[in-house]
C-alpha cells in the first residue's frame, strides 16, 4: 500500500516538506483572511443588520466616519416602517479602574454607554435580567461574561463604583451577557444606561456634532440601505442648519455591518497583502510538489505502462496517482497544523490571534478544505494527466520526455515568486526603517507612562508628589490625553468673523512644564504663566496654528503670540501664549495633521509622564513600587514611553516580520526545487556532461552550461516579480501617511542577491559532475 | 603524436575487494601508428583506452605522451590536456540527443581559441569528409547508427587532434557500415593520425600496424602486423 511512498522515500519526503512549509503558512493565512470576512456574521439576522456611517467632506478632503450622532438611529425607526429595531451606543472610556464592595480592584477595559435596545439587534444570551431593562435603569451594566468568571461566580447584583467619581456614585452589574465573539465589531465592554451619566445626553435630539455613536439598524426583511438613504437623507436636511450643511456636505448613510470591517482600507489592504502572500505559498509548494512529481515520472511511468499492459484503465491509474496525492497532502496538512499549533505565541504577535482562535472561526475549514482540493488537483491531476498520456511502448522504451520546459516553467513561478517576496520585503523593511526614525516633535527617551484614567484625583496627586522624592525622577508631567494619539476635533474662529472657522487637534489639557520636560522647543513666546489654570484662557499651540490664525485673520504675520481666538466646546476666547514645533499625532497609517492646542491645568491629569535620570529597570522598578504603595492592587502599571511609540509601530513590525516567513519558506520552496531541478538535469545530462569533459570542455564551462539555462528562466522571473512588488508595495504604501520611495535600486540589491544564492546552489550542485571523472558516466552507456 | 607506457598499472578498490584491472603494462606508440588492442571482455582494455585519452589516471607506472609525463595530471590538467589533441570514438557513439548533428561536431571547438568562421568551417569539412553534411541540422535520433558513428568521427577529428582513441567503434553497427567506419579510420591514419582502437574484431584488427593482446590486465601478445 504504501509502496509508492518508501520507493523514492527521500524525494517523497522532499515532497511533503514543500507541501508542509507552504502549507502551514499559507493555511494560516487563509484562516486571518476568512477570519476578517466573517466579522459579525454570527448574529441573528445579520444579513439585515446595518449600520449607520457619516460623511463630510473638510478643507476639500472627503472624510467617512463609521460613527454618527446620536439622533439618527431613534429618528430613522421612528421615520420609516421599514426599520425593525435601532439601537446605538458610544463609548465612554477604557481602562478605568473599578473598585467592588469586598474593596477588590479591577480595570474595566471599556465603558460604554447604550440603549436599551442593543441586545435586541446584537442578541446574544443575557442572564441576570432583561437587557431592555437594565439598559434604562441608571447606575445598572452588564458586563461580559469573561468579566464576571474573572470577578468571581454569581455577579448578579454586585455594586462597585469608581474612584475617579464621587464616593455616593454607587454602580451594580444587572445582567451578564455571553461575549461577542472575536470577530466582532461589537466591543465587549460594560455597557451602562444612557441615563447612568446625566453629563452625556443619550443624543437622541443630536444630529450634528457630537459624532460619537456607533448607529445600528435591523431591517424588515426585503429591505435594503438604498431603500433607508434617502429618509436618512431626509432626517440630515431637516436636523441640520443649512449653512453646515453646505460648508461640511454632511451625509448619513447605512451599509450592511457584516461588510463594515472588511471593507475599510487598512483591512482591506492587510488582506490583499496576506492573500498575496497565500497564494505565492500555496501555489509554489504546490508547483514544487509536481516539479519533483515530475522529476519521478521517467520511473514510475514504466510502473504505470507495467498496469497498463495488464489490463488497468485509465481512469484506475488517474484516481490511483488522485489518491497518492490526497496521502502525501493529508499528510502534510496534519503536520503543517500541527506545526503551526506548536507556535501560537508567534502566530498571535504576527495575526493578533491564536491558531485555536483562527481555526474554529465559522466554517473556515470549508475554506481550508477548498483550498487543500485545488492544491489535490494540481499535484494530482497533472501527473496522473501525464501517465495516462504516455504510451506504454514510450514508457518501455524508457522515450519518456524529459519534461524540462515543464520543469522550468514550474521554476519561473518560484523565481517569480521569491523576487516578488524579497523585493517586497526590502520595501516593509526600509518603510519600517522609516516610520522608526519620525521625529515625534518631543524627547521620549527618558520618559515613563502611566495611565491612571478612573484614579481618585487626589490620590493622583499623592503619587505625583511622592514620585517627585524619588531620586530617579527628574520631574513629572500629567497630560488630559495620552500624548501623540489621535485627538478630538474642535472648531476655532476669530470674535471678528465667527462664521469662519478652522477645525484643530485639541489636546486638552496638561501641566505647564510639560514642553520643558519633553524638550519641546519653543519657536515663540513661553508656556502658561506659573500657577495659571484653564480658566485664564492661556494656550500654548503648534507650529501649525501659525496657518490657522493666519487663514482666519487674513494677517500675514507669523509671529502669533498674544493673538486671541475662540474655540468650540472650551467657550470664551483665548490668548496664545507661546508656539512649539509640531508633534506627531496618530499611528503610522494616518498622521494627524491639524494643527494642536494645549491648555493648562494645575490638576494632575490621568495621563502621568515621568522623566528618570535614566531608563534603567532599576528605575522603573522605584516608580512601580510607589505606583504600587499609592494604589494597590490597582493594576496600574508603568511602562516606558518609547515602548508605546514603538508599539504603534508594531503592525508594520509584524507584517514585516510575517513577509520575511513567508519569504524565507519561498525560498527553501524555490531552493528544494532547483535543487531537485539540478539533480534530475545532472542525471539526464550526464552522458552530455561526459562528453563535454571528453572533447576538453573544463569543468567551469560545464558548471557555467547549467547555471546559464537557469538564468535564462530565472532573469525574465525576476524581472516580472519585481514589477509586481513594486506593484504590491505601492498598494500596502498607501496605506501610509509618511512613505518611503520605490527605490529600484534596492530592488536591483534583492534580485543580485537571488542571482547570487541560486548561482551559488547550481555550482555546488554541478560542481561534483563537471569534476567527475566522464568515464563513469560513460560506461553506463 | 609518441605515447611511451613504462610498468603502467590499475587497480580498483571497493570496501572488500580489490581488481587489478592492468598490471605492469609497458608499450610505446610511435607518431601515425594505428594499434588494435584486442582481448576477451574484462581484460583491462577500455581501462587501458581511457589512461591512454587521459580520462582516468594509472594508479602507479610512467605515461608519456610527446616525452612529457602526464599520469599524475589531476582532471583540471587531464582536461586541459585532452582539449584539441585527443579525439574519442565511442561504440554507442555517445551523440547529444538534444543537439543536432552540427553543433554536436562543432562540440569540441568550443573550448579553443577560433573565430566562428574558422569553426563553421571545420565542421562543414568534417561532415563533408564523413559523407553526412545532408544531416547536419538532423538529431542523433533521426539518423541509421552507421551515420551516427560517422557523426562521431567527424566530432573526434574535427579538432584535428593527434590521437584518435576508438572504443569498439563498430561495435554496433552492421558489417557494411562498420567497413566503412574502418575505412574512414584507416583515412585518417594515412592521413598522419596516431589511432588506437579497442576492438573484438579480427577483422577491424587487420587495419591496425599492430596489435597488442591483453589478457588479466596483461600484454600477452604485442605483434606488428606490418612486418
Amino acid at each position: 500500500m504504501m509502496k509508492f511512498f518508501t520507493s523514492d522515500l527521500r524525494r517523497n519526503l522532499i515532497k511533503i516538506l514543500c507541501l508542509t512549509t507552504g502549507l502551514s503558512i499559507g493555511l494560516l493565512l487563509v484562516a486571518r483572511i476568512y477570519f476578517d470576512r466573517t466579522y459579525d456574521t454570527f448574529f441573528d439576522n445579520a444579513d439585515r443588520t446595518y449600520m449607520l456611517y457619516e460623511s463630510i467632506e473638510m478643507e476639500g478632503k472627503y472624510e467617512v466616519y463609521p460613527n454618527t450622532s446620536g439622533g439618527y438611529a431613534p429618528a430613522l425607526k421612528n421615520a420609516s416602517p421599514l426599520v425593525e429595531k435601532a439601537s446605538r451606543f458610544r463609548v465612554l472610556g477604557g481602562d478605568i479602574l473599578m473598585t467592588l464592595g469586598d474593596g477588590r480592584k479591577l480595570t474595566m477595559d471599556l465603558v460604554c454607554l447604550a440603549d436599551s435596545n442593543l441586545f435586541d439587534i446584537f442578541n446574544v444570551p443575557v442572564t441576570g435580567g432583561n437587557p431592555k431593562d437594565i439598559l434604562v435603569t441608571a447606575g445598572e451594566c452588564v458586563i461580559p461574561r469573561s468579566v464576571a468568571e474573572k470577578i468571581g461566580g454569581d455577579v448578579i447584583g454586585t455594586t462597585f463604583r469608581i474612584p475617579e467619581l464621587d464616593e455616593s456614585c454607587r454602580f451594580t452589574i444587572a445582567g451578564v451577557y455571553d461575549d461577542f465573539p472575536l470577530n466582532s465589531t461589537i466591543p465587549n465592554a460594560f455597557y451602562f444606561s444612557m441615563e447612568t451619566s446625566p453629563e452625556y445626553s443619550s443624543g437622541s435630539d443630536n444630529f450634528f456634532g457630537n459624532d460619537i455613536y456607533n448607529s445600528y439598524v435591523r431591517l424588515v426583511p426585503g429591505a435594503t440601505a438604498e431603500d433607508i438613504n434617502p429618509i436618512l437623507n431626509t432626517i440630515v436636511k431637516q436636523n441640520v442648519e443649512k449653512n453646515m450643511l453646505e460648508q461640511f456636505k454632511l451625509n448619513i448613510g447605512a451599509k450592511p455591518l457584516a461588510s463594515h470591517h472588511a471593507s475599510q482600507d487598512f483591512v482591506q489592504t492587510r488582506n490583499r497583502m496576506l492573500s498575496l502572500l497565500a497564494a505565492i505559498l500555496l501555489l509554489c509548494s504546490g508547483l514544487n510538489f509536481l516539479l519533483i512529481a515530475v522529476g519521478q515520472m521517467g520511473k514510475r511511468a514504466k510502473e504505470m505502462a507495467v498496469r497498463k499492459c495488464y489490463g488497468t484503465p485509465d481512469s484506475r491509474i488517474f484516481s490511483r496517482v488522485m489518491g497518492e496525492s490526497l496521502f502525501y497532502l493529508a499528510v502534510s496538512v496534519v503536520i503543517a497544523v500541527a506545526l503551526v499549533f506548536c507556535f501560537p505565541d508567534l502566530c498571535s504577535r504576527l495575526l493578533d490571534y491564536t491558531p485555536a482562535q483562527l481555526f474554529t472561526t465559522g466554517n473556515v475549514w470549508w475554506t481550508i478544505a477548498a483550498v487543500c482540493l485545488m492544491l489535490m488537483l494540481l499535484t494530482g491531476a497533472v501527473p496522473a494527466w501525464i501517465y495516462c498520456r504516455t504510451p506504454v511502448t514510450a514508457a518501455f522504451r524508457g522515450n519518456i520526455k524529459s519534461r524540462r520546459s515543464w520543469k522550468l516553467a514550474l521554476l519561473s513561478i518560484q523565481f517569480f515568486a521569491s523576487a516578488v517576496l524579497l523585493c517586497l520585503l526590502s520595501l516593509v523593511a526600509r518603510q519600517y526603517r522609516m516610520i522608526s526614525n519620525i521625529d515625534y516633535g518631543y524627547d521620549y527617551s527618558r520618559i515613563a507612562y502611566l495611565d491612571t484614567s478612573g484614579a481618585n484625583r487626589s490620590t493622583r496627586a499623592d503619587l505625583i508628589s511622592e514620585l517627585r522624592n524619588l531620586s530617579c525622577v527628574e520631574d513629572v508631567a500629567t497630560t488630559s490625553e495620552p500624548l501623540g494619539e489621535h485627538c478630538s476635533g474642535n472648531m476655532v474662529w476669530l470674535n471678528s468673523d465667527p462664521d469662519r472657522f478652522v477645525v484643530i487637534a485639541d489636546n486638552y489639557f496638561v501641566n505647564s512644564n510639560l514642553f520643558d520636560m519633553m524638550a519641546m522647543e519653543f519657536l515663540q513666546g513661553e508656556t502658561f504663566t506659573v500657577g495659571v489654570d484653564s480658566t485664564m484662557n492661556q494656550v500654548v499651540v503648534e507650529k501649525a496654528f501659525i496657518d490657522v490664525i493666519k487663514n482666519l485673520s487674513g494677517d500675514d504675520s507669523d509671529y502669533i503670540v498674544g493673538k486671541t481666538f475662540s474655540i468650540s466646546e472650551h467657550g470664551g476666547e483665548y490668548v496664545i501664549c507661546g508656539v512649539v514645533n509640531d508633534i506627531h499625532r496618530g499611528d503610522v497609517y494616518k498622521t494627524d495633521k491639524r494643527a494642536g492646542v494645549w491648555f493648562p491645568s494645575l490638576r494632575p491629569q490621568p495621563n502621568i509622564h515621568i522623566k528618570l535620570t535614566d531608563l534603567s529597570p532599576r528605575s522603573m522598578t522605584a516608580v512601580q513600587e510607589v505606583i504600587d504603595k499609592i494604589f494597590p492592587d490597582s493594576g496600574f502599571h508603568v511602562v516606558t514611553l518609547k515602548s508605546m511609540i514603538e508599539a504603534r509601530m508594531t503592525p508594520v513590525r509584524n507584517f514585516a516580520t510575517s513577509v520575511m516567513i513567508a519569504g524565507v519558506a519561498i525560498l527553501i520552496i524555490t531552493l528544494i526545487g532547483l535543487i531537485g531541478y539540478i539533480s534530475d538535469e545532472v542525471r539526464r545530462r550526464a552522458k552530455e556532461i561526459a562528453i563535454r569533459k571528453v572533447t576538453g570542455t573544463p569543468a567551469n564551462k560545464i558548471i557555467s552550461l547549467f547555471i546559464g539555462d537557469i538564468l535564462a528562466v530565472a532573469l525574465p522571473s525576476f524581472a516580472a516579480g519585481t514589477a509586481v512588488a513594486i506593484l504590491a508595495g505601492r498598494l500596502w504604501l498607501q496605506q501610509f501617511s509618511e512613505q518611503v520611495s520605490l527605490s529600484p535600486l534596492s530592488m536591483a540589491i534583492c534580485v543580485l542577491i537571488l542571482l547570487i544564492l541560486i548561482t551559488a546552489v547550481i555550482a555546488l550542485n554541478t560542481i561534483g559532475v563537471a569534476r567527475s571523472n566522464p568515464v563513469e558516466h560513460l560506461r553506463n552507456e | 603524436m609518441e605515447l611511451q607506457i613504462k610498468n603502467l598499472k590499475k587497480v580498483f578498490r571497493t570496501e572488500s575487494v580489490m581488481t587489478v584491472a592492468l598490471n605492469d603494462v609497458s608499450f610505446s606508440v610511435d607518431n601515425g601508428s594505428f594499434i588494435a588492442i584486442m582481448g576477451p571482455s574484462g581484460c583491462g582494455k577500455s581501462t587501458l583506452l581511457n589512461i591512454l585519452g587521459l580520462l582516468d589516471n594509472p594508479t602507479s607506472g610512467k605515461y608519456l605522451i610527446d616525452g612529457e609525463e602526464v599520469q599524475n595530471l589531476n582532471e583540471a590538467q587531464r582536461t586541459r590536456f585532452r582539449c584539441g589533441r585527443i579525439g574519442f570514438i565511442f561504440q554507442s557513439f555517445n551523440l547529444i540527443e538534444e543537439m543536432n548533428i552540427r553543433d554536436n561536431i562543432m562540440l569540441p571547438l568550443n573550448n579553443l581559441p577560433l573565430s566562428a568562421a574558422d569553426k563553421k568551417q571545420r565542421v562543414e569539412d568534417a561532415m563533408k569528409r564523413m559523407g553526412i553534411a545532408h544531416r547536419a541540422n538532423h538529431y542523433p535520433s533521426q539518423l541509421s547508427g552507421g551515420q551516427q558513428q560517422r557523426a562521431a568521427i567527424a566530432r573526434a577529428i574535427v579538432c584535428r587532434p593527434g590521437l584518435i582513441l576508438a572504443d569498439e567503434p563498430t561495435g554496433n553497427l552492421d558489417s557494411k557500415n562498420g567497413l566503412e567506419v574502418m575505412e574512414l579510420l584507416s583515412e585518417l591514419h594515412r592521413d598522419g593520425a596516431t589511432v588506437i582502437m579497442v576492438t573484438h574484431s579480427q577483422r577491424d584488427a587487420t587495419y591496425a600496424d599492430r596489435i597488442i593482446n591483453l589478457f588479466d590486465g596483461s600484454i600477452v601478445e604485442n605483434i606488428n602486423e606490418k612486418i
